[in-house]
């Protein structure tokens, strides 16, 4: 389809500015001199001359040929007691559960020689399927941290003081039971607990100090014959013969709270719950400020519903509307996107209620067309249309809940049957504790995997407050910001290294198991409630079995007995570990609940709502989430999905905002630099900024709360908002120690931490939670009033989107609507490339692949070739498969200064475009850039409201690859499985053929990261015990090499052996790749194209199927899928006469 | 006494002859005892293999001849009392040879729980027995630990250094005494020449020869460089000492363990796995002394293993954990750590036999990497010029070894595919034979990644 869209990466690309074209010709800017290439700042201070490097060429040969002769002598260490189920060199896989309080998925862990080394997704048992995040792919690493806690300690006058388990017991004991005997105060802290047992333990830990309630548990449906209906209830009489009985309390502290959510469905249903969301039965998905994909109560489970109506083949698609502030990784995906502020998201409630015919108020100005437009959309789709808010307003989430009842969504898309018990913030009781924490009338405080000091608005307040208690533990893994303000601290296992259950929505259980003896010291937290409640006693070992006896006997007492399919517990048991999940039997069916909220009040609040010039919202980003794994190096490395950059958070800005308050910022330096060549770009400095050079630094103040950050011009931003991403600025109370990981502070240039003037380490970014506040008695993260000040000061930020140009070849993507795929023909929207060819003495126009410079490599009827497509339109650019590449291929961590010298070392990088139609429209709004009104023109100037495209981008394994021709040392070779080889020990380094890369996907490997004390605190692999996530079958590379996307040759040698040994032909799945299996929307295939059956086959031969650059001409081996956007022709805007004269421009290239 | 003996001998009639003629000697005897040797086999080897042998010395005495010094002795009967409890025997004086035999060999044998039938079974086997061929000495084995440790290479170089060293002390002495000659005005001589001047001459007088004895050095010496370069990594040859002096010639030749038995993964997974302890201690829980070093070598199993040989129990410490810990070998097959090696590939999808790449490992004790030339020496094997475990033998093997592809669906389904494309299949079956390298066994991916 010819249309005029551009698309463009970063600013300086759209706007074609002088230091993008100098880079832009100049592929390779960033030279290795001598001194870094030798080593250190020290030496840098000295001249190399030609002796010295004479010098150093003659010890290298020396060295080299001293090194020849004496070899190693290798050892090599079998097991004494072999394990039966392991055998050295095969992979084996347990079924377990990631859950942090935030991300819950089923999984399957593999694991060599004991060690676990990746994490995907339990295809089959679960309610995740396939999908995962980022943040549990990577939590693998954060085992091997070495800055987790090692034994248990205690802070004292004296300091740290480590102290054996047996002492903690005895004292926390003793402690507790003298607050109880004078009735004092024990509160128990922890983030949403979704585990049947470990509630039973906290309740045992609560009737042992003589609780007179049990802890809030959930709703307890006396209808439905599952595990939580049997909890017990504490029996209080022995504690009446107390004097005054203690006032024992759990509280739940989430990072992100759902207490609005909770409030208003208590309010419209009578019943404080979150029901279950099924996003693939949705015909029309309306979200309001809610990052569904990424983050929000089941986000793992929703990805796949999401993808699942995201597949044009079936006939139909979802349609997406979204009403955001920031751009979030939803947003980005979405048919139609509507730019509000966080305070317009009632009124826009209210409007679509309205629209729809319900008790709502129409919204004002342009927002009500696009309330008009959505409502007829949902109207269309009737009951199998979703809308859902990630407000934390009661109120708008009731007007959201009375639109879905209005369209009959409930008992379609929302099942109230099965309750999601993630999410069980209770903010009014957060509050209390916050006000009794102040008062100090809490005498004992626990806390269990949260951490209010950092994740609480007042967290220095809490911080204060549990000094002062009379009793204070963390069951933290690391020292962080709480438990270095308690007394004790218990180190918790890992998860990897626990045995634990999970019931995250109502009927669905699932397990964790350990894959791992625990590495250190510690102790599961389960295992030290109840030590403490009396109802196990701590064995010496670490090989203790408390919580798993408990939890057996947990599942034997509710789970066993309520099934009939196993008749012997260690059936069941057996069954259950090694699937990881189960559904409980006798599920009732979902009945329709009366809707019985209040609207009006609802919709007369938030007509209230004031709006402030700007306003802040802290976000998750998809690596760094909560900031519970900030220092985890794979997470930090992937470049967010939206701005690319890694490494940092900052302040996302309109574009227009960030001119306004920038206005040429640079220029006068510049321009006194540039002459007059910079005058034309004047007015966008600012916008460069952030990607090729330094960023703009502003101070955010909310309240008596600042925090000074870069600026990054985000296109698609409402403008008069400003995002913050949470989960950074982790760790600042170590002072000088990296307390949790060395990954989370930042390094200089040469390595090393950098610190403050007092000699602290400075943790990367800063925290935002002080920023959020309290809104309608929530705890919240939106909407914030907040003030900006523009700072003198830069900033560099490591952004990696805009180190590669596409080079004005915008055949890399393509892109259509839904109406013209399903309507038009092919050629309409995926039309072949065609080059003008003399043939048979005619001048005509034919395939490119009618032109060859090259003789062919045979690929069909020769065995195997192996191929990969990836769907555009599923694919929602989350970055999984990124990281799973990582940890699959043993892909080095190089830091943020690598990463902004365009060194980054991923194999797969996710492209992210933004797309917009010509630049007519927008040169008469640059004159009159007028702020918080919307007009349907400016949704489509480029930087304002941009479509998004992702496109995971790695070796596309040419048949006629361009870099196999240039290596002189043929060290890039054809296989003829298909597969473009890279030969490590073979390639001397010279870079041609990454010259020669039309794709930009190969990397060339600096320095000896393993070794080479720069990456000291990024690279895991140069730690003791980070080393061992190193995948044992795939080579650690040196120095000097090229390295890229091998097609992850180890799995299909793995899958072919598999065959081979079963003397069966290779069936399609044997052979998956790493991004393959990490994606969880299978918009990744991966297979032998010369099976015919295979799904790779199939889709390479798909109407959508195109090659990426085809008129290159390099035949890859990789497809994608023209993107599919379920909207108007008209917003595609094509505009014919300047697409000819774009064509016109290629075929003069 | 007439031991009656149901199985025939199998061995050749000269050792038929040995045995049955002292029976014949010894007939005065006037009770016969029936024994089932196949029986007696049987309990042997659980009661009593692990101290003795019935024709060697081990812990306790050969056992052949046992019954027939007894009654020699005329205490016959009381051989039964001997075996069930020897040292109650000894105390209780009623035997005279026991006394003998107390003062021979200080040792008491353990009590046995064993019947009077029983032991007529026992020694029933014990006289049959008969050590197939090689027991008679030539079992076909190597001798174990015979192989010296190679003294040091460094000596001849040690040599030639103390060499220079005394030549230059010599050429110093020399030109102080000239020194001191020329101060003591002793040294005359018409032209005021100094050594150097005096070689140079001499050099150029003969400068034929030196030219020729130069070219010849530097020849060598290029030759010597390259012969050198040639051997980087070439490990042929290597055999590093172990912490445990296990001999392959006791496990895999004379008893006859199959490689797969200890290297149990080989068909598994890409490790042949070095064996861990526990599945030395299936035999070395009972086998608890060698032939050659007793207890000593087996006894570092045992430590290792945390096993206790006195109390027959495995060890713990107060944890509860086990006292064992693991051996550390010295790896003897190195690959660098980008070649990628799968055994089960070769050996089960294969059917590559371990000599074809380990040689004759029967015929030496530890583990060495056997050298191209005494692999060729084998029979069954593909011959190869490379040095063992180099990428040229790995590449050349890959060039002549054939694929089977018929027997295995898997290149079935290639074999198909490739049908389909007669031209390719030309090119492929041009020698009628399908190698591993013309199904890709020579692109670099297939090894390193």
């Amino acid at each position: 389809m010819a249309t005029n869209k551009k698309y463009w990466k970063g600013f300086d690309e759209l706007k074609e500015t002088p230091q993008f074209v100098e880079r832009r010709d100049n592929e390779f800017p960033a030279e290795l001199s001598v001194e870094e290439f030798i080593g250190s700042e020290k030496s840098a201070a000295f001249k190399t001359d030609r002796r010295d490097f004479l010098k150093f060429l003659g010890f290298s040969v020396a060295a080299a040929s001293l090194a020849a002769c004496e070899k190693p002598v290798i050892k090599s260490v079998p097991y004494v007691n072999k394990p039966e189920e392991i055998t050295p060199g095969i992979a084996n896989w347990y079924a377990s559960t990631y859950y942090d309080g935030n991300d819950y998925g089923s999984v399957l862990i593999k694991t060599r020689e004991g060690r676990p080394i990746l994490i995907k997704g339990n295809k089959n048992y679960g309610i995740n399927g396939v999908a995962t995040t980022p943040r549990i792919i990577g939590s693998v690493l954060s085992l091997y941290n070495e800055a987790r806690l090692q034994e248990p300690h205690k802070h004292g006058e004296t300091g740290c003081v480590a102290v054996s388990w047996s002492d903690v017991d005895a004292e926390i004991s003793t402690k507790l039971t003298s607050i109880a005997s004078k009735g004092g105060t024990i509160r128990l802290v922890s983030r949403s607990i979704i585990s049947p047992s470990t509630k039973i333990a906290i309740n045992a830990f609560s009737a042992k100090y003589g609780g007179n309630e049990p802890f809030p548990m959930g709703p307890i449906n006396e209808d439905v014959q599952v595990l939580d209906e049997a909890l017990p209830i504490v029996d209080t009489s022995d504690s009446s013969e107390e004097v005054s009985s203690p006032d024992i309390k759990h509280v739940v502290l989430d990072e992100v709270s759902y207490s609005g959510m909770r409030q208003a469905n208590k309010a419209s249903f009578g019943d404080d719950f979150i029901p279950s969301y099924d996003f693939s039965k949705a015909k029309v998905i309306v979200g309001i400020g809610c990052d569904f994909l990424n983050g929000w109560l089941l986000s793992t489970e929703y990805l796949g519903q999401y993808g699942s109506t995201r597949k044009p083949e079936s006939g139909w698609m979802s349609k997406h509307w979204q009403f955001e502030s920031i751009m979030s990784q939803t947003g980005s995906n979405a048919d139609q996107r509507v730019r509000i502020k966080p305070s317009q998201e009632g009124a826009v409630a209210a409007g679509i209620l309205h629209a729809i015919g319900g008790a709502g108020k129409a919204a004002e100005g342009v927002l009500g067309t696009y309330c008009e437009q959505v409502a007829s959309d949902l109207k269309a789709a009737g009951s199998s249309a979703l809308v859902v808010s990630g407000s934390n307003d009661k109120n708008i989430q009731l007007i959201v809940n009375a639109i879905n009842n209005k369209l009959g969504s409930y008992g379609e898309t929302i099942d109230v049957s099965k309750k999601v018990e993630l999410g069980r913030n209770d903010d009014a009781a957060i509050k209390q504790l916050s006000d009794e924490l102040a008062s100090g009338s809490v005498d004992a405080i626990i806390f269990y995997d949260t951490n209010p000091v950092y994740s609480m608005s007042n967290g220095s307040d809490w911080e204060n407050a549990i000094r002062n208690c009379e009793l204070s533990v963390s069951l933290s893994q690391y020292e962080d910001e709480t438990a270095s303000a308690c007394q004790y601290v218990c180190p918790d296992n890992n998860y990897l290294e626990s045995w634990n259950d999970y019931n995250p929505k109502t009927g669905h259980y699932s397990l964790g198991q350990p894959v791992i003896r625990p590495l250190y010291d510690t102790r599961q937290a389960q295992e030290s409630i109840l030590v403490w409640a009396g109802e196990a006693t701590r064995s010496a070992t670490k090989d203790s079995t408390v919580c798993y006896d408990f939890l057996k006997s947990v599942w034997e007492e509710y789970g066993f007995s309520r099934q009939t399919e196993y008749a012997a517990f260690n059936d069941y048991w057996n069954w259950a570990v090694h699937n990881g999940s189960t559904e409980a039997q006798g599920m009732p069916s979902a009945e329709v609940p009366v809707f019985s909220g209040d609207v009006g009040v609802a919709v007369a609040a938030v007509a209230n709502m004031e709006m402030s010039p700007v306003e802040l919202i802290v976000y998750q980003k998809a690596g760094i989430g909560t900031g519970k794994d900030a220092a985890n190096p794979w997470l930090q490395e992937m470049p967010d999905p939206l701005s690319k950059v890694s490494w940092d958070n900052y302040v996302t800005m309109a574009p227009a905002d960030v001119l306004e308050m920038f206005p040429g910022s640079l220029s006068e330096a510049s321009l006194a630099e540039n002459g007059e060549e910079i005058k034309d770009y004047n007015a966008w400095n600012a916008l460069y900024l952030g990607e090729d050079s330094p960023a703009n630094v502003v101070t955010v103040t909310v309240g008596e709360q600042s925090v000074k950050l870069p600026v990054f011009p985000m296109p698609g931003q409402a403008s008069g908002t400003i995002g913050i991403a949470m989960g950074y600025g982790r760790g600042a109370n170590g002072g000088s120690t990296a307390v949790i990981g060395k990954a989370a502070y930042c390094t200089g240039n040469y390595g090393g931490h950098e610190t403050d003037d007092a000699g602290n380490l400075i943790p990367i970014g800063k925290n935002a939670f002080p920023l959020c506040g309290w809104q309608n008695g929530t705890m919240t993260l939106a909407g914030m009033s907040a003030t900006i000040v523009a700072e003198t000061e830069t900033y560099q930020l490591a952004c990696a989107q805009t180190h590669h140009t596409v080079m004005g070849r915008e055949s890399v993507v393509k892109e259509t609507t839904l109406d013209t795929y399903l309507n038009a023909d092919s050629s309409a929207y995926n039309p072949p490339h065609e080059l003008s060819m003399i043939k048979d003495g005619k001048h005509q126009m034919l395939p490119v692949e009618e032109a060859d410079l090259w003789d062919s490599h045979p690929v069909e009827n020769v065995g195997h070739r192996w191929g990969m497509s990836v769907d555009l339109t599923s694919c929602m650019g989350c970055g999984s498969c990124l990281v799973s590449c990582v940890a699959e291929n043993n892909v080095p961590v190089v830091g943020k200064d690598e990463i902004r010298r365009s060194r980054d070392m991923h194999w797969l990088r996710i492209d992210r475009y933004f797309s917009s139609v010509g630049d007519s429209d927008r040169n008469a709004w640059e004159k009159d850039p007028t702020k918080n009104t919307f007009d349907y023109h400016q949704m489509e100037i480029s930087e304002a409201s941009p479509s998004v495209v992702y496109m995971p981008m790695m070796c596309q394994h040419c048949n006629h690859a361009p870099c196999e021709t240039v290596c002189p040392v043929a060290a890039t070779t054809h296989s003829n499985e298909g597969l473009n080889q890279m030969t490590y020990n073979r390639c001397i380094g010279t870079r041609y053929c990454a010259n020669n890369c039309p794709y930009k996907v190969r990397r060339f490997n600096w320095f000896n990261y393993q070794g080479y004390k720069k990456f000291n605190e990024t690279n895991p692999a140069q730690q003791e015990i980070g080393r061992m996530v190193l995948n044992p079958d795939v080579v650690v590379r040196s120095r000097g090499v090229m390295e890229k996307c091998s097609f992850c040759v180890q799995k299909i040698q793995e899958g072919k052996l598999v065959a081979k040994k079963a003397g069966r032909p290779v069936q399609d799945g044997d052979v998956t790749s790493a991004c393959a299996e990490a994606c969880p929307v299978n918009a990744i295939t991966f297979g032998d194209w010369n099976d015919k059956d295979s799904a790779i086959r199939k889709s390479s031969e798909s109407d959508r199927a195109y090659q990426s650059l085809e008129e290159v001409g390099v035949k890859p081996n990789v497809w994608y899928k023209v993107k599919v956007r379920n909207i108007e022709e008209q917003a595609m805007a094509t505009n014919d006469d300047h697409a000819s004269d774009h064509e016109t421009e290629h075929t003069a290239h | 006494m007439k031991i009656y003996i149901r199985k025939p001998f199998r061995g050749n009639w000269v050792v038929l002859a040995l045995v049955i003629f002292p029976l014949f000697l010894g007939s005065s005897w006037s009770f016969a005892v029936e024994g089932d040797a196949e029986a007696g086999a049987a309990l042997f080897k659980n009661n009593c293999a692990s101290c003795h042998h019935p024709l060697k010395r081990q812990v306790g005495p050969a056992l052949k001849g046992a019954v027939q010094r007894w009654a020699d002795a005329g205490e016959g009967e009381l051989l039964y009392r001997w075996v069930k409890n020897a040292g109650a025997l000894i105390s209780s004086g009623e035997s005279a040879r026991a006394k003998e035999l107390e003062s021979y060999d200080p040792s008491v044998m353990t009590p046995q729980a064993v019947n009077d039938q029983e032991i007529d079974n026992i020694f029933a086997y014990v006289e049959s027995f008969v050590e197939a061929p090689k027991a008679a000495g030539d079992d076909g084995c190597a001798t174990p630990y015979l192989i010296e440790v190679k003294e040091s290479s460094g000596r001849w170089k040690m040599l030639l250094v103390i060499a220079v060293i005394l030549a230059f002390v010599i050429f110093a002495i020399a030109g102080v005494n000239r020194k001191l000659k020329e101060v003591s005005d002793e040294f005359e001589t018409d032209d005021d020449q100094t050594y150097l001047e005096l070689l140079k001459d001499w050099l150029w007088k003969n400068k034929v020869l030196v030219g020729l004895i130069t070219v010849i050095v530097i020849l060598v010496g290029l030759a010597d460089l390259g012969w050198r370069a040639g051997q980087i990594d070439v490990n042929e040859g290597y055999m590093p000492s172990q912490p445990v002096k296990f001999s392959h010639i006791i496990h895999a030749c004379k008893n006859e363990i199959d490689c797969k038995y200890c290297h149990s993964s080989v068909e598994k997974s890409k490790h042949a796995s070095i064996p861990s302890v526990n599945i030395c201690m299936n035999c070395h829980r009972s086998i608890q002394e060698g032939t050659y070093f007793k207890g000593e070598e087996i006894g570092k199993i045992h430590d290792a293993a945390g096993y206790d040989p006195e109390s027959n129990s495995y060890q713990l410490d107060e944890n509860g954990e086990s006292v064992g810990h693991p051996i550390v070998w010295n790896k003897v097959h190195n690959l660098p750590d980008h070649v990628y090696f799968n055994h089960s590939q070769h050996v089960k999808v294969g059917g590559i036999d371990c000599i074809q790449c380990h040689g004759d490992v029967q015929t030496y004790d530890g583990g060495k990497v056997a050298s191209v030339d005494e692999i060729n020496k084998l029979e069954g094997v593909t011959k190869l010029t490379k040095p063992v475990l180099t990428m040229g033998w790995c590449i050349e093997c890959h060039n002549e070894t054939g694929v089977d592809i018929e027997k295995n669906d898997y290149y079935n389904e290639i074999h198909a595919r490739l049908k389909s494309n007669p031209e390719l299949l030309k090119q492929f079956k041009g020698d009628d034979k399908i190698t591993v390298r013309e199904l890709g066994g020579w692109e670099c991916a297939k090894c390193h990644y």
